[in-house]
């Protein structure tokens, strides 16, 4: 007989007593142990950790790629993780210490004011820059290490273009103090690194992307526990700069063989110091407002900056007295000189001081008297003798004394007067910043009588018109200020907000760049046409700016030759050279104006921006179908 | 015992199993209500109503299962084994995969898991084959011979909980049977030596590291391990009185996983407190205990050896799940039972609940 009876009553008895004992268990944790879990299931907490989102390519308009993100890794300490027990705590410092070139006790040192510090979980970056090979190592030597790990941080870098646009591409770097609380309400990680100047600075809300999110449940200790869930990083947009990296470097090349022609003979400027071997060199499509070269020399080398930077490289620029770091083209203030003639024509057509057939006669100066006291005679000397000028010929000569009497009027000659041509001034773009989209820009300065009483506690004198008549005096722009200036003559009176980004490229497709008119000139075509016929004249056989015409191409364009600091003994000035040109005359494309620190504008200006206008018409076909000439 | 005015097909059961039933059922279905509702929705939830629909279905089969006479089962024996067997292999070989398993059949919308019905076969399989044989060597070993076949093919799913209980049933069994107890210490003690040579030669690599992180979380941190401890935060935080129905989604337990049925004994817990738990051992333990009892005043050695067996597995399921839970037993996938989500499982126990039944009204003592 099987199965007996006694059999089963032990089994009965048996499970009797395992539930028994499971109730013993059920007992102890929930009441005896009940407090301890419920220490312990407050504490228990779900953190959320950022997943940074690959920053944005930049790349030219042809598509070379001028910004990436090379991979590489940094070490971190994160306090809130380290053991608290001594000799756990010691091996991981001392492994850190080892891996990272710093002390242990610094490291703990570190580690106990990040405890106290408003985030104990915030990652102390030690060490930066680990290849791969030297992070895979990291890692095994870091395995089961609480408080101690190594996270991918892409450095930036630039590759073509680094000497060449360092200014427009920027740098990216650590979040500047002064930035810590308006970034982090942005939701920037303490650590993050944002675009510091330029295009980086600018489209940072491009560039950057979204960061996502990693859900961690983490124990009381702070261990990681487990991967809840994660939202991924969006990556950032890719930026397509409207310059073209071939131009770039033809401009470049070009503006530094000028600046090195326009240096007075023994490098010296009137004062005896060095004088400064820089300039800067734009070219703006005048359709779109599009930049496709902006050049600023002295440069230096982008990679200086950044996380993984030369400090000593960027001490030495900071401490250059030409500072390199100052873009030219559009930072930096200068009288236009001559440059500025071109307005006041457009000013003089349109307000009927003169017409095309206003003909002046210049014996090398007109003399003015004092307004104080009339035997005091004033000289306002022009740079030649040119006998009688039409309005063509005057542009093309380049005539001072005709530009002082349309200012300023002469006798019987009734000007412009200083009010009228500020405003045409202002019309043009000149005395506010243009609205590049690039950081730092200059406003420069627009004179007028109320703006002398006010700053120089003068009253505005005759004198005053007539060297603003000429782009002297008080006057100042930027090369930027003045290629816009020249692309509103050149493309029937629109002032357009120049702008260095074609594109943005994200997953959601491609954005362009708005053209923004900015204003229109107050004047009529046919004064615009004839301005440009008057620049036609001055870039053709006898003009001043006839060096600045490359062969087989008509343009429009202008010089300028702004003196400025002390009186040589020989009675001449060092002087800026400028040259503004558009081209081609019939149906202008491009804006470009050179700027040298010192030259003349006519023999070292004009052969840059032909060289510019060369390398540009070289290129226009190949240009032309990178862009799929979207600006009509 | 007294006969309740029961209708007469259901006269002589055990009302005091019914009762266990009558409080686990709907406990069961609440508790899945609980866990999976989501913040927002309502408490109705798509995997409470499809719980219902099983339970309705293996009341149903209980009840029939009550009336049936047990007596018939014995000479049906080979063929359900024959009959579990071909379904095993069915799913082996045509099934549904869950999960990184292999464990269902598709019935239309349905789908069902033979191995929760290998658990009745293995039952009623062993219970007719050992009525009329003494506990003898060969006849143990046949006895385990009949456990291999099942749970080797459960094991190729694989579905290493099902193994668990059928084993676990297996040795209760013997002792039911009357095996020597120092027979029955040889076979445990070989057998926990032949488990690692077994794993070793006759499983295939990514079998076997299945079945490793299986027998230890540890190897799965991020996984079960995690979901573990969880439930043992939210059970030891909860205290007498409970964290409250419903309270999953606000408290830790906002992890799916962590709701799963593996883990149904902590959830519950954690939502009733030690006043619930506590309870729902008590009915547990009403089930063993009754359960036995079947077998105690059965009329025949089949049906002592049915009931006993029977008992054996719904026992041997709820102290696992109930010691995962508690921290007593390393992790392992097996539902609690009549609680847990899980339709094949529920009329599963329904019917083994039913079978005890059927053995319980023909007592001697009852029919009297």
């Amino acid at each position: 007989m099987s199965a007996s009876p006694g059999r089963l009553r032990v089994l009965q008895a048996a499970s009797v007593a395992v539930f028994a004992l499971f109730a013993l268990q059920l007992v102890r944790m929930q009441v005896v142990e009940g407090a301890r879990y419920r220490v312990l299931a407050a504490q228990q907490q779900v953190r959320s950790l950022p997943v940074e989102a690959a920053r944005g390519v930049i790349t030219d308009r042809t598509g070379v790629v001028l910004a990436r993100n090379r991979p590489q890794y940094a070490i971190e300490l994160v306090p809130a993780e380290l053991p608290t027990v001594t000799a756990a705590r010691a091996v991981v410092l001392d492994t850190l210490g080892r891996l990272t070139g710093n002390h242990p006790a610094s490291l703990d040192a570190a580690a106990d004011q990040g405890m106290r510090s408003r985030d104990a979980f915030a990652p102390i970056r030690l060490r930066s820059g680990l290849d791969t090979t030297a992070a895979i190592e990291a890692r095994a030597a870091l395995a089961d290490m609480p408080g101690a790990r190594v996270v991918a941080s892409p450095l930036r870098v630039y590759e073509r273009g680094s000497e060449l646009l360092p200014h427009v591409l920027g740098s990216v770097g650590p979040i500047q103090p002064a930035q810590v609380e308006a970034r982090r309400a942005q939701g920037y990680a303490l650590n993050a690194v944002i675009g510091q100047g330029g295009v980086e600075a600018t489209y940072e809300a491009q560039l950057r992307g979204a960061a996502g999110t990693q859900q961690i449940a983490a124990d009381p200790v702070g261990r990681e526990l487990a991967r809840l869930g994660s939202t991924p990083a969006r990556a950032g947009d890719d930026v397509v700069l409207a310059l073209d990296l071939g131009l770039q470097r033809a401009a470049t090349e070009a503006l530094r063989d000028g600046i090195a022609k326009g240096l007075p003979p023994g490098g010296r400027d009137a004062d005896g110091k060095p004088a400064l071997a820089a300039g800067a060199a734009v070219v703006m499509d005048v359709r779109s407002g599009e930049l496709r070269a902006l050049v600023s020399l002295p440069s230096y080398e982008a990679n200086i900056f950044g996380v993984q930077g030369d400090p000593r490289a960027v001490d030495a620029l900071l401490a250059d007295p030409a500072r390199p770091l100052l873009d030219r083209a559009y930072m930096e203030v200068h009288s236009p000189g001559s440059v500025f003639k071109p307005i006041v024509a457009v000013a003089a057509l349109q307000e009927g001081i003169a017409t095309p057939q206003t003909r002046i006669t210049s014996t090398g100066a007109i003399s003015i008297a004092s307004e104080y006291d009339p035997t005091v005679q004033y000289v306002f000397r022009d740079w030649a003798a040119h006998g009688s000028l039409d309005f063509n010929g005057a542009m093309a000569r380049s005539s001072d004394v005709y530009f002082y009497e349309l200012a300023g009027g002469y006798r019987e000659f009734a000007g412009l007067g200083a009010e009228r041509v500020a405003r045409y001034a202002r019309a043009f773009g000149l005395g506010a910043p243009t609205g590049l989209d690039l950081p730092g820009e200059a406003a420069g300065l627009v004179p007028d009588p109320a703006w002398k009483r006010r700053a120089v506690g003068d009253a505005w004198v005759l004198g005053d018109t007539y060297t603003f008549g000429i782009g002297q005096g008080y006057l100042t722009a930027t090369p930027l200020q003045m290629a816009v200036a020249t692309a509103a003559i050149a493309n029937g009176g629109e002032v357009l907000q120049p702008r260095v980004v074609a594109v943005t490229r994200g997953i959601d497709g491609a954005n362009a760049t708005a053209r923004v008119v900015r204003g229109r000139v107050p004047a009529a075509p046919e004064h615009l046409a004839q301005v440009r016929a008057a620049m036609l004249a001055a870039a053709s056989e006898g003009g001043t700016a006839a060096d600045g015409r490359p062969a087989q191409l008509a343009i429009g364009a202008k010089t300028g030759t702004a003196e400025f600091g002390t009186r040589l003994p020989d009675g001449s000035y060092d002087s800026h050279g400028w040259f503004i040109a558009f081209a081609p005359y019939e149906q202008p494309e491009i804006a470009v104006v050179v700027y040298l620190e010192h030259g003349v504008g006519a023999t070292h200006a004009g052969p840059v921006a032909r060289r510019i206008l060369e390398a540009y018409f070289a290129d226009r076909g190949t240009a032309a179908r990178a862009t799929g000439e979207a600006h009509p | 015992m007294t006969a309740l005015p029961l209708p007469t097909p259901l006269r002589h059961t055990d009302a005091l199993l019914w009762l266990a039933v009558i409080v686990l059922v709907p406990l069961g279905l609440l508790m899945v209500s609980s866990a999976s509702v989501i913040e927002g929705a309502g408490r109705l939830t798509p995997e409470v109503r499809r719980q219902a629909l099983y339970a309705g279905g293996g009341v149903i089969a209980m009840l029939a299962a009550a009336r049936l006479d047990y007596r018939w089962l014995q000479p049906a024996a080979r063929v359900l084994l024959v009959g579990t067997l071909a379904l095993l292999g069915a799913v082996v070989a045509i099934g549904v995969a869950q999960h990184g398993a292999q464990r269902w059949l598709a019935v239309g919308e349905f789908t069902v898991q033979p191995s929760e019905f290998a658990k009745l076969t293995l039952a009623i399989a062993l219970a007719a084959y050992a009525a009329d044989r003494r506990p003898r060597l060969v006849a143990v070993l046949v006895s385990a011979s009949i456990l291999g076949v099942l749970a080797g093919l459960v094991l190729l799913q694989p579905d290493l909980g099902t193994v668990v209980v059928l084993c676990g049933a297996w040795l209760v069994f013997l002792v039911a049977w009357g095996v020597p107890w120092t027979l029955l210490g040889a076979l445990v003690v070989s057998g926990a030596a032949l488990v690692p040579l077994a794993l070793a030669v006759a499983v295939p690599d990514y079998q076997r590291e299945r079945i490793a992180v299986f027998l230890d979380p540890s190897r799965d941190p991020l996984g079960s391990g995690f979901n573990l401890r969880q439930v043992e935060l939210a059970l030891g935080s909860a205290g007498v009185g409970g964290h409250g129905l419903y309270s999953g989604a606000q408290s830790h337990l906002d992890s799916v996983a962590a709701r799963s049925s593996d883990f149904m004994f902590g959830f519950l817990g954690a939502e009733l407190g030690l006043v619930g738990a506590l309870l729902l051992l008590l009915v547990l333990a009403l089930v063993a205990v009754r359960g036995f009892s079947a077998a105690l005043s059965a009329p025949d050695a089949f049906g002592r050896l049915l009931a006993a067996t029977l008992t054996a597995v719904v026992l041997v399921q709820g102290a696992v799940n109930v010691a995962v839970n508690l921290r007593l037993f390393p992790a392992t996938g097996i539902p609690l039972p009549f609680v847990s989500q899980g339709g094949s499982s529920l009329v599963v126990m329904l019917i083994a609940v039913g079978l005890l039944q059927s053995v319980a009204s023909r007592s001697r003592s009852r029919r009297a």
